[in-house]
């Protein structure tokens, strides 16, 4: 036989025997190869550094997650674009109870002088993740001018401010204005002069303020703080102690038997990682009526 | 069946030595024919993007929108407007210079002829968008006015980028009002 048909013959046999798998492995090899071809074909995307807005700025390891990012970028527009519109009501109702209740005293009128002063123009806006805390993502919201229209030409104006975006329900309303949100405390503590019992605290970004209702007992005044020293009502973070800010030029005094709401403001960043262990009076101070002479002086603090 | 399996590999891997050659060929060709039907100023526009973009891969945001405010005003000096008024944003264009014509006579009134020397005074990020704040000045021509002017960039992609700036200085009272309260009470 010649070599012509002893290869003719090795062929067909060899297709007869293994022609499906050859032809298997033929068709896998082709899409791999092709496949391969393609990728190699199209243009290398060129991965520039670039700095991530949705990465929080005091702790870039605790992300808000792809699902709630997108609900948050959604109302935050929404709430602009109504703002930006003048549409008031709208942007109000994006807004939180505590917010509306705390900061615009549940008046929305005060809200619309709120936005009358910010949007005097048509803006644009950025925002930038800034600390997550439990369910509390706190944005930096920075409005201004339409620099890339105007180039600046003019000066151009820009405001910035915390928000903070809270759960409701399945969505997220906004605490603006550099509030985040009440918390409930509960803290109460009596004596034979003094019960105070402390509800909550109004949470903004840089700090917070304690509601107290103080029952005095006895039958004559007593101050709690007057602004004698600066220490007279002290925050204790554990490893420091907070001052409160707004003891000067002011007399916190309740009369005999009397029930007084009063609030005590402090400097303490939402996101630091210092949480109160304490309120503490510290010059409680019992006022004889008859001369005004102190009786008594005392610290008094409760745990919270 | 052992002998016939090595065959089966043997003969895949020339296909594929021959494929790849042919897949090669056909690729270099394809370049060829493109470059070819190329002018000699898009290739060198070619060639000058491609520098950039090399050059830019490695950099920092701030870096990268310097080099592309000093492109934008080389292109000025070098006259080459058209270029230049492709980088700009489109809304300014709208508001500023709705031609290049309007575009050509303020630069050529602006800034210099030749020889333009920046410095970078501030680079301030705000979102996306970057504001720079720099002073033109001419390189050994000290009897050119300097001015201080604004300059907005926004990068969309690898020396992909738009332009706006401040056209004319700040009267009295205007300039940055700029309220952070995230420095706070």
């Amino acid at each position: 036989m010649n070599f012509k048909a002893k290869m003719t013959l090795a062929v067909r046999d060899f297709i007869k025997s293994y022609g499906k798998p050859t032809l298997v492995v033929l068709a896998i090899w082709f899409i791999v190869f092709t496949l391969n071809q393609y990728l190699i074909s199209k243009p290398k995307e060129i991965k520039l550094l670039k700095h991530d807005l949705n990465s929080p700025i005091m702790d870039d390891t605790k992300k808000v997650s792809a699902s709630n990012q997108k609900k948050i970028h959604a109302v935050v527009k929404e709430y602009f674009d109504y703002c930006n519109s003048k549409e008031y009501e709208k942007a109000y109702n994006l807004i939180t109870e505590d917010c509306k209740h705390y900061v615009y005293m549940n008046d929305i009128e005060n809200f619309k002088k709120y936005i009358d002063s910010i949007y005097d123009k048509n803006k644009v806006y950025y925002l930038q993740n800034y600390s997550n805390i439990d369910n509390t993502y706190v944005y930096v919201l920075g409005i201004m001018d339409d620099i890339e229209a105007s180039g600046t030409t003019g000066g151009y104006k820009i405001h910035e401010e915390r928000i903070a975006l809270i759960k409701d329900n399945d969505n997220f309303k906004i605490a603006c204005d550099n509030y985040i949100k009440n918390e409930r405390i509960g803290a109460e503590k009596e004596d034979a002069f003094l019960k105070v019992n402390v509800a909550s605290k109004e949470l903004s970004y840089s700090r917070e303020e304690y509601n107290l209702t103080i029952t005095n007992l006895t039958d004559n005044n007593i101050i709690i703080a007057n602004f004698d020293t600066n220490k007279e009502v002290e925050l204790n973070l554990g490893t420091q102690l907070r001052s409160a800010m707004n003891i000067a030029n002011n007399t916190f005094r309740v009369k005999p038997h009397e029930t007084k709401t009063m609030s005590f403001i402090f400097r303490k960043y939402f996101d630091d990682e210092n949480d109160p262990i304490q309120l503490r009076l510290n010059t409680v101070r019992i006022i004889s009526n008859s001369d005004n002479s102190i009786i008594r002086n005392y610290s008094f603090n409760i745990d919270l | 069946m052992k002998k016939e399996i090595i065959i089966i590999a043997i003969s895949i891997l020339i296909l594929t030595i021959v494929a790849s050659f042919i897949v090669v060929g056909i690729r270099k060709e394809k370049q060829k024919r493109e470059m070819a039907s190329l002018t000699e100023e898009q290739l060198k526009e070619k060639e000058e993007e491609n520098t950039i973009i090399s050059k830019i891969a490695d950099m920092s945001e701030t870096k990268r929108i310097q080099v592309y405010c000093g492109e934008f005003l080389k292109f000025v000096e070098q006259e080459r407007y058209e270029k230049a008024y492709k980088c700009l944003n489109d809304d300014f264009k709208n508001n500023y210079f709705e031609n290049i014509e309007k575009f050509t006579e303020y630069v050529k009134n602006k800034y210099p002829k030749k020889n333009i020397a920046v410095t970078y005074n501030n680079v301030e990020r705000r979102g996306e968008i970057f504001v720079l704040k720099v002073k033109i000045s001419q390189v050994l021509n000290t009897e050119f006015e300097s001015f201080e002017q604004r300059i907005v960039i926004r990068e969309n992609g690898a020396n992909d980028y738009k332009v706006s700036f401040q056209v004319e200085a700040d009267k009295e009272g205007e300039g940055e009002e700029i309220d952070t309260q995230t420095n706070l009470e």
